[in-house]
């Protein structure tokens, strides 16, 4: 009696242990592709691929337990690596060309040229000094996971970590856990289809149905900007996951000027069947963005959608559930056409967004260098408070005491704090943060100097007569809530259409915070001419030391004990 | 043993003048070989990612460069150039294509010729952004902005053509996709002033240029310039033959791969592409040296060269028959270059930067080029071992001069001193000639060169005036500073401007040789001699003769007018374009040429018996010369 009780019990508890594991764990994933017309002949494409799973123990980012080891949409190799390496966030893109912030506004998620990839990283107890160990292994997992050569981000001489630009976008589990951040930029890193096919590889339905089916790798990466995205976050239900690709599309060149374009005439692909594993919140979906105000978008978009929405900032999403469409009208395939009065606006003519950032290289010479960072407010009322971030590689030594700081015409400017690290040869970069406050219809120019340092023969990177990349300034801020401003700030993902609309009258828009990248610079390095005359010159002179100081010593020095006296330790054989 | 080595040394050091001017014969001889194809290299490509005219070129637009060139017609005078709607005309044009565009304006002032005068000009600049690089990198094409006068003397100046061609190239290359590097579109006002403002704009140093220029920040940037090509063409296709261009300011040469890159294409095309004009072997080597050592770019794309930019310029010359094949191919050969430039992983580094052509496809490398010089050199360094061999003593051949008593070098040393004074009254002094000279209504090439003669005629009389600091040298020492400081100058220089060292080791070498003089000839012939021949190798005298030379040996008067211009220009492009070739002929090559001539006077005048009557020396000022002097 007393055994079956126990057998009874045994029983319920293995079920609801069991019961536990399977069930607990909610994915889901849903799939939208936002459509932009940014003007002067440029296309936008966002592809964003959302995955969330639900998870009960939120200790399980920071400790793989067993008992998570069910996943059906959810990508496992993601949730793996974050949890073997302690990492609770990260941000990983590849991106190539540079997002013209000046002409398109500012990106939902702008990434500079090559390879970025920011993570934060459990630093808890025993865990803090293990942080340089796990980002090193995590580096060469991520860049073994998207075959990219990002090796390098593992050395300190690249990754650093800023103080106030960047912010965990995640829920950091159980408070404030203590997470180390780590930043790392390529510049150079190049980016293709062997990067877009491990990352497809991810999506449930492929390149095989949903919106994956236009995801034509030689369309998209024939573009002005295109870029691979993986980010991984906490929430506070469990962990999310996109993967986005963003492209821009010059239709001057893709087809070659003519005004009309549609989803089919730029990606020669259009979807043809629904997702049916995108069973999320929001399903599969195409959303086209327009401009409503100050400069309205003219184009003309068919089909009708099926929803519209008035967002705030002066835009309106057009709605396509592509589940629906597919489903209800029994069509074939569903394509979004835009039909668009011929007006080229040129670029300086459109109304560009409140806070610009260029970056430039001044001086000549093969000794010394410069750069200016030119910043400029232009809201016509309201000062600005930006957040520079500038990482200085230690090959090109910063120069801190040739920081200045105008605005305008010569006016000398403080920064109202600021962060410096100087660089530590083969060690770490330089790191520069500044807070400064930029006036109103002002423009702000940050400048210092550098010197070029010749660095070991066996520290050049290959082609050395390339030059060495400086890389982006990130210029943060928040932007003011003011909707005369041209402001085509891609919400990030519109999955939480339910938020949109809840505020879709709202009249008076949210400040938004952006994170802008400026150009990447190439430094012309000073470098020896690794030519067949360098190498035999440095081998003929290595002979002539080795021999010459032989004879030296031979010839001109005197062996003789100096200092018989015991006491003396410093006794030397060899001496003048 | 030794005795007998000493003594073959001896002999054969007293032969050193002789064996000098054979040295200096076998240099000129060996220079001229190499212009010989059987003693120089064919051109070939180092850099291999430029794989030049491997391409096939997709330029068909000649409609584009038509109707550009119908526009360029109308809007191109000199009136809408002056006030800016041309520049303003490509500004928009640019824009509607697609490019990042601005103009740029700048304002010139130069006192010293210019007086109260401010030119303003107008740059316009077009950035087409490279569809799938993010702005680090970029390509300049560029061509001068130089309205069609009326007038066929200025036909072959117009340029026309190149901006319709620049235009075309830009809505062409702007639909490609196939573009890492941005090009920028430069189109510049003034000659070297508006590219010396943009260029130094470009860089964000153009506080460097003030006062003379002051110029507007531009608004768009590109990354690292990797190469820039410049074009001069009046017409779009009536032009016979392209002419290459590749000295730069201070006879800095582009790397060879450039140079040869273009060539190629070109032939590829069967565009007859020349160089300096001439075709002949040792002219054409003859010219390349001489534009080298003018120190003057050879056209526009000289200025990009000290930013370690290599470029070339491309110039249309005569006049043919337009047609349509032929705007295709100006078209298509810019194109291919351009996709070659495009190959570049790495910045031009392969192949060489110091060359000679002999022929346009040929070349000479600097290990070829460079003994002649040095064998130069060597006759002069033979004349310096000589007098220490033969040493400063006073007839007796101690060979430790600095135990043969003090005062020897003192006086050389005061010598060389007011040598360098002559030659710092030289670059300094022609401000002033040129304001006096206006205030004479006297034109300031004129002035200038007035000027100049004249503080050449005062080194020349310098001897004259105090002959007790020649008369206190020791001849030997006076030759051996004189042999070598010349030495010395002509061999730092060759580092940096061959041409100017090796044109000036001609003439000077051997006058500083024989400044000293053979014995056997009797002194007032040597005197004589010596004198007309060193006058001839003196600075000006090179100037006035090289002009007069150039002008076919005709008139005096336009030998009188080019030298004008030809100094003007020196000094004004040492100021401007940071050209060093008038500072070393006069920091340089003056003084060494006033340290030869004292030679001269020291040979004349007999030196007093004792080193120790420097007292005595001071009285006897006014000594003439009437004996020769004694050698040992």
């Amino acid at each position: 009696m007393y055994m079956t009780n126990l057998f009874v019990l045994v029983s319920i508890f293995l079920l609801f242990v069991v019961n536990n594991c399977v069930c607990v764990d909610e994915e889901d994933f849903s799939e939208e592709l936002v459509l932009s017309d940014l003007g002067n002949g440029y296309s936008y494409f966002g592809f964003n691929f959302v995955f969330t799973r639900q998870v009960n123990d939120f200790n399980f980012v920071i400790k793989a337990t067993s008992s998570h080891k069910h996943f059906n949409l959810f990508p496992r190799s993601i949730s793996d690596l974050a949890a073997r390496f302690r990492v609770s966030e990260f941000h990983l893109t590849l991106s190539q060309g540079y997002w013209n912030h000046a002409a398109w506004g500012y990106a939902s998620q702008p990434q500079p040229q090559g390879a970025e990839l920011w993570a934060w990283l459990g630093s808890h107890g025993s865990e803090s000094d293990k942080v340089e160990s796990n980002w090193r292994e995590f580096v060469s997992a991520v860049s073994g996971m998207f075959c990219a050569s990002v090796n390098a981000m593992a050395t300190g001489a690249v990754a650093t970590s800023p103080a106030w630009s960047y912010r965990p976008e995640g829920l950091s589990q159980r408070g404030r856990e203590p997470r180390t951040l780590r930043l790392a930029q390529i510049v150079n890193q190049g980016v293709c289809t062997e990067n877009l096919t491990p990352w497809s590889r991810l999506l449930p339905c492929k390149k095989q149905a949903g919106i994956g089916q236009l995801l034509n790798a030689v369309k998209l990466h024939d573009s002005a900007y295109n870029s691979v995205q993986v980010h991984f976050k906490p929430t506070h239900r469990g962990l999310a996951l996109r993967l986005a690709f963003t492209a821009v599309i010059d239709r001057r060149i893709a087809q070659l000027g003519k005004a009309d374009w549609s989803v089919h005439s730029l990606l020669s692909r259009a979807v043809s069947l629904p997702c049916s594993l995108a069973t999320g919140q929001t399903g599969s979906r195409l959303l086209v963005l327009k401009r409503t105000a100050p400069d309205p978008d003219q184009s003309a978009v068919q089909p009708e959608p099926l929803q519209s929405y008035n967002l705030a900032n002066g835009l309106k999403l057009l709605d396509y559930n592509l589940t629906k469409m597919l489903d209800d009208e029994a069509k074939d395939s569903v394509d979004v056409k835009f039909n668009f009065p011929w007006t080229w606006v040129p670029v300086e003519r459109l109304q560009s967004p409140p806070v610009v950032a260029q970056k430039y290289q001044i001086g000549t010479g093969s000794e010394m260098g410069g750069v200016v960072v030119a910043i400029s407010n232009r809201h016509p009322s309201q000062a600005i408070n930006v957040i520079i971030l500038e990482i200085v590689p230690w090959q090109l030594r910063m120069l801190f005491h040739t920081l200045e700081l105008t605005l305008g015409d010569n006016l000398a400017h403080k920064a109202n704090k600021v962060h410096y690290q100087q660089s530590v040869d083969r060690v770490r970069p330089a790191k520069l943060e500044l807070l400064v406050t930029v006036p109103p219809r002002t423009s702000l120019r940050v400048s210092y100097r550098f010197t070029k340092q010749l660095v070991r023969w066996n520290e050049f990177p290959p082609d050395a007569n390339h030059g060495l990349y400086l890389p982006p300034t990130v210029v943060s801020f928040v932007a003011p809530s003011d909707s005369s401003l041209r402001l085509p700030v891609l919400p990030q993902t519109v999955l939480s259409i339910a938020e949109l609309t809840a505020n879709r009258n709202a009249t008076t828009p949210e400040p938004i915070f952006v994170r802008l990248y400026t150009e990447a610079l190439l430094v012309n390095a000073p470098k020896p001419d690794f030519s067949m005359p360098y190498n035999v010159l440095c081998l003929v002179c290595t002979v002539l030391a080795i021999g010459s100081g032989f004879m030296h010593n031979v010839a001109c020095k005197l062996a003789s004990v100096s200092n018989p006296n015991p006491a003396d330790k410093d006794a030397t054989l060899m001496g003048d | 043993m030794t005795g007998k080595i000493e003594t073959t040394i001896k002999v054969f050091l007293s032969y050193h003048r002789f064996v000098g001017i054979l040295l200096i014969v076998g240099a000129i001889g060996y220079m001229v070989m190499l212009s010989d194809p059987q003693f120089n290299n064919r051109c070939y490509i180092s850099e291999k990612a430029l794989s030049p005219g491997v391409v096939e070129e997709q330029f068909n637009q000649v409609n584009f460069i038509n109707d550009y060139y119908a526009e360029v017609q109308k809007m191109y005078t000199v009136k809408n150039l002056e006030s800016g709607k041309f520049q303003k005309w490509l500004e928009e044009e640019m824009q509607k294509i697609g490019l990042h565009a601005y103009t740029q304006n700048f304002t010139f002032s130069y006192p010293l010729i210019l007086g109260e005068k401010k030119l303003q000009g107008i740059n316009a600049v077009g950035i087409s952004r490279a569809y799938r690089a993010a702005r680090t990198e970029a390509l300049v094409l560029m061509t001068p902005l130089r309205a069609a006068d009326s007038g066929a003397a200025s036909h072959e100046r117009r340029t026309d053509g190149s901006v319709a061609l620049m235009l075309a190239l830009a809505k062409f290359f702007r639909r490609q996709t196939h573009w890492a590097k941005d090009t920028i579109f430069l189109f510049t006002e003034m000659e070297t002033v508006g590219l010396q403002a943009w260029l130094y704009a470009h860089h964000g140093e153009s506080s460097l240029l003030k006062p003379s220029i002051s110029v507007s920040d531009p608004p768009h940037r590109s990354g690292s310039i990797q190469a820039a090509v410049a074009l001069e063409f009046a017409g779009v296709s009536g032009w016979q033959r392209a002419r290459l261009h590749v000295e730069g300011v201070n006879g800095v040469l582009p790397n060879l791969d450039l140079v040869n890159t273009v060539v190629r294409i070109a032939g590829k095309h069967g565009v007859r592409l020349e160089l300096h004009g001439s075709d002949r072997q040792p002219a054409l080597l003859l010219r390349s040296l001489l534009y080298q050592a003018s120190g003057s770019p050879a056209s526009l794309h000289g200025l990009f060269l000290p930013f370690d930019i290599p470029a070339v310029g491309l110039s249309g010359e005569g006049r043919a028959a337009a047609s349509s094949s032929a705007t295709r191919t100006a078209g298509a050969v810019v194109e291919a270059i351009w996709r070659s430039l495009n190959n570049l992983q790495e910045r031009f580094h392969q192949s060489f930067f110091f060359y000679a052509l002999p022929a346009i496809d040929r070349y000479v490398s600097i290990g070829d080029y460079t003994p002649p010089l040095g064998v130069v050199l060597l006759a002069l360094a033979l004349a310096a071992i000589d007098s220490l061999v033969v040493g400063f003593g006073d007839g007796d051949a101690s060979t430790k001069p600095k135990s043969a008593g003090g005062g020897v070098v003192g006086p050389v040393a005061r010598l060389c001193v007011m040598a360098g004074c002559f030659g710092l009254l030289a670059l300094v002094a022609p401000a002033y000639f040129i304001r006096t000279a206006a205030a004479f209504r006297i034109d300031p090439g004129a002035g200038m060169l007035i000027g100049l003669l004249a503080v050449q005629a005062m080194a020349a009389a310098f001897p004259l005036m105090f002959p007790n600091m020649i008369v206190a040298c020791h001849p030997g020492a006076l030759r051996l500073a004189a042999c070598l400081s010349l030495g010395l100058s002509l061999g730092a220089v060759s580092l940096v401007n061959f041409g100017l060292a090796f044109l000036s080791a001609l003439p000077l070498a051997p006058v500083c040789l024989l400044a000293a003089g053979p014995d056997r000839l009797p002194a007032v012939l040597r005197f004589g001699i010596g004198t007309v021949a060193l006058a001839a190798a003196s600075p000006i005298g090179l100037l006035l003769g090289g002009c007069y030379a150039a002008g076919g040996a005709r008139s005096l008067v336009s030998a009188w007018t080019c030298a004008e211009y030809g100094a003007l220009q020196g000094y004004v492009e040492g100021q401007l374009l940071g050209s060093f070739t008038y500072r070393l002929n006069c920091l340089m090559l003056l003084p060494c040429w006033l340290l030869a001539w004292c030679q001269l006077f020291a040979r004349a005048w007999p030196r007093p018996a004792a080193p120790a009557a420097a007292a005595a020396a001071a009285e006897e000022t006014s000594t003439e010369s009437e004996e020769p002097a004694k050698d040992k």
